[in-house]
């Protein structure tokens, strides 16, 4: 089989010779003549302009004059004008981390019957909780919540999916990681667009001028939409005319105009109703499988949606089963971890072998892995408070450079061992950071993939947590 | 820019494939050529096109997001060309990857450019480019089980 360089070399060729007809006519927008063309680039050739453009061109011109004269005379004539919400720090300006949490209940018109969550409860509760959104009609089975909302959450940005049953869970860590689901779906719904465009603010920071970042944009005139003030945002491309209007105080998307939506599956919609529940409870948030559907991947720490003191309720939730998640990580329950030794951080040699007889917990991490580096302090916490009965190990895997992660050991007093595996030859994991728990023989006894909690204390609690429910 | 809408085509047909890159080339040089008075004066011109076409692109994704049901990685498109050399899985494993992830492979480890050229593409750093590269490149051997290239 051709490595895979080779591969993409081939694909680079393929690509370079199958798409090569650009037409430098087709790169011409009609009626553009400019002087200050691109060096190098494409250059048009020059034209004049037809005359039907110069007698519409001066038509415009004129009407732009009369309407001018007008609106000065209204203004200074003393006639009042109607209010104009203020723009300068509207949510078309602000980042959605500033959006104060709501629920409501959301109908929308403009898509064909059943394709869609024509009426939906949607949610946001704020940084940390991210979105649920529950479709009420059209898709009763729907459920969309962002990755952040859920208990263990990994990192913003992602989402479990249902749909009657699990599709599929997000576990990277980058916005632009794609959901690993069988499929999405191609209805549209709202909160998902609007999930969308926060996964996009909460990496850049960015806002609906970001969205339209590369086109010039133009802010709209406030309308009421369902009721509601909305503030509207037009991105102008050179093809494209994507125009968004979304609510002033809470930035729920109110309507949508896109010039190239499909007559058959029209982009556009309005929404139609938007009631607000000022006194939703928070536990909203939390998250329970719908009928039928069993997953045992969430982490225990499921208490943090409810922004409760009191003990969390978790009778509705799904329990964590740690040893199926052994599967995450290539490992069965009960397996013999394979003899492992390697150089470690300090310049010594570790043996896995060596530490038989009593439990391990080990933790595979890279320097490069965000969500790694934030669980090395947790780890450490758990590890001091363990340290007479459990040995702590960290394997330094996945393209990681030694002399980086030394920096962030050093940086963050981690004292645990780190064993550089830098070819996976351990174990192959579909990702990190992940947790292996071994027994006194060195049998995989449980463990999970991904970040033990949001925080480090959660991300303690949760480790804890572990070796209670196996060692007692 | 001398070389910029060739550049610009296999950055952003690296990024979203060939039939959405190649539309989010002519409209991103559609739009160069239209506002260049602008651009040029700007600090990096081609990542500025670049993002206009990649702005583009993510918008034209989601459109047909909502009209098909399919994987992420079947709008990675290459046409339909026979490829013998090529695995039938590495399209799908491409179409996995990050955005990020997919453009550093297939430029760096394809079309064979360098840290550099591609850092100032996507305007990022340069180390930046390698992570993303050796990671997506990582992703991919795992997938497909393939061996790593003595050869490089």
């Amino acid at each position: 089989m051709p490595t895979v360089e080779t591969q993409l070399r081939e694909l680079a060729r393929h690509l370079d010779t199958e798409f090569t007809d650009i037409e430098v006519e087709e790169l011409t927008p009609p009626g553009v003549v400019s002087p200050v063309g691109p060096p190098g680039l494409y250059q048009p050739s020059r034209r004049r302009l037809p005359p039907w453009v110069v007698f519409v061109g001066t038509a415009v011109l004129v009407l732009i004059f009369v309407g001018g004269v007008a609106l000065l005379t209204r203004t200074f004539g003393g006639e009042s004008q109607p209010p104009v919400a203020p723009t300068e720090e509207s949510l078309i300006d602000v980042e959605f981390a500033d959006i104060p949490p709501f629920r409501a209940t959301y109908s929308v018109s403009g898509y064909p019957e059943g394709s869609a969550a024509a009426t939906a409860d949607v949610s946001y509760g704020g940084p940390g909780r991210g979105f649920r959104l529950e479709a009420l009609e059209g898709r009763p089975d729907f459920l969309y919540v962002t990755r952040s909302a859920l208990p263990g959450g990994l990192c913003e940005g992602g989402m479990s999916v249902w749909d009657g049953e699990l599709l599929g869970i997000y576990i990277g860590c980058e916005p632009e990681e794609e959901f690993l689901v069988e499929s999405t779906g191609s209805e549209f719904e709202p909160l998902g667009y609007l999930g969308w465009h926060t996964q996009g603010w909460t990496a850049d920071g960015g806002s609906w001028q970001e969205f339209c970042r590369g086109v010039d944009h133009e802010e709209l005139p406030v309308e009421v939409l369902a009721g509601r003030t909305a503030l509207g945002i037009r991105c102008i491309g050179t093809r494209d005319d994507f125009r968004v209007w979304v609510d002033a105080e809470t930035g729920l998307v109110l309507k949508l105009a896109d010039s190239r939506g499909e007559p058959a599956w029209p982009s556009d919609f309005e929404a139609t109703t938007v009631e607000y529940d000022p006194a939703f409870a928070s536990d909203i948030f939390l998250v329970e499988a719908p009928p039928g559907v069993t997953d045992g991947r969430f982490a225990p720490n499921a208490e943090q949606g409810t922004g409760s003191e009191e003990e969390p309720d978790t009778s509705g939730l799904t329990a964590f089963d740690f040893s199926a998640s052994l599967g995450d990580l290539g490992l069965a329950e009960g397996e013999i971890a394979p003899p492992f030794s390697g150089p470690l951080l300090d310049g010594s040699t570790f043996d896995l072998t060596e530490l038989r007889g009593q439990p391990v917990l080990i933790m595979l991490w890279a320097d490069w892995c965000p969500p790694c580096t934030d669980s090395l302090a947790p780890f450490q916490a758990v590890a001091d408070q363990w340290a007479d009965r459990v040995e702590f190990v960290s394997v330094l895997t996945l393209d990681s450079t030694p002399e980086i992660a030394a920096g962030i050991v050093e940086k963050q007093d981690f004292t645990v061992p780190v064993v550089i595996d830098l070819t996976d030859s351990l174990w192959n994991p579909l990702g990190i950071p992940g947790f292996v728990l071994l027994d006194e023989e060195g049998r995989a006894i449980a463990g999970f993939l991904g970040t033990a909690g949001d925080d480090p204390e959660s991300a303690a609690q949760t480790l804890n947590y572990l070796l209670e429910q196996f060692l007692g | 820019m001398k070389e910029a809408g060739p550049r610009l085509k296999q950055g952003l047909i690296a990024s979203f494939g060939g039939e959405t890159g190649r539309e989010a080339t002519a409209e991103a040089l559609s739009y160069a050529w239209a506002n260049w008075s602008r651009i040029e004066v700007m600090e990096n011109p081609a990542g500025y096109v670049y993002q206009v076409g990649r702005n583009w692109a993510r918008r034209a994704e989601r459109r047909q997001a909502r009209r098909v049901r399919s994987e992420a990685a079947s709008s990675w498109g290459v046409g339909h060309t026979e490829m013998p050399l090529v695995e039938p899985g590495l399209l799908p494993a491409l179409g996995r990857l990050s955005e990020k992830q997919r453009i550093a492979a297939v430029l760096v480890h394809g079309f064979g450019w360098s840290l550099t050229e591609v850092a100032e593409l996507m305007d990022v750093s340069v180390g930046s480019v390698h992570k993303h590269a050796e990671r997506g490149l990582s992703k991919l051997r795992k997938t497909l089980g393939a061996q790593v290239d003595a050869n490089r």
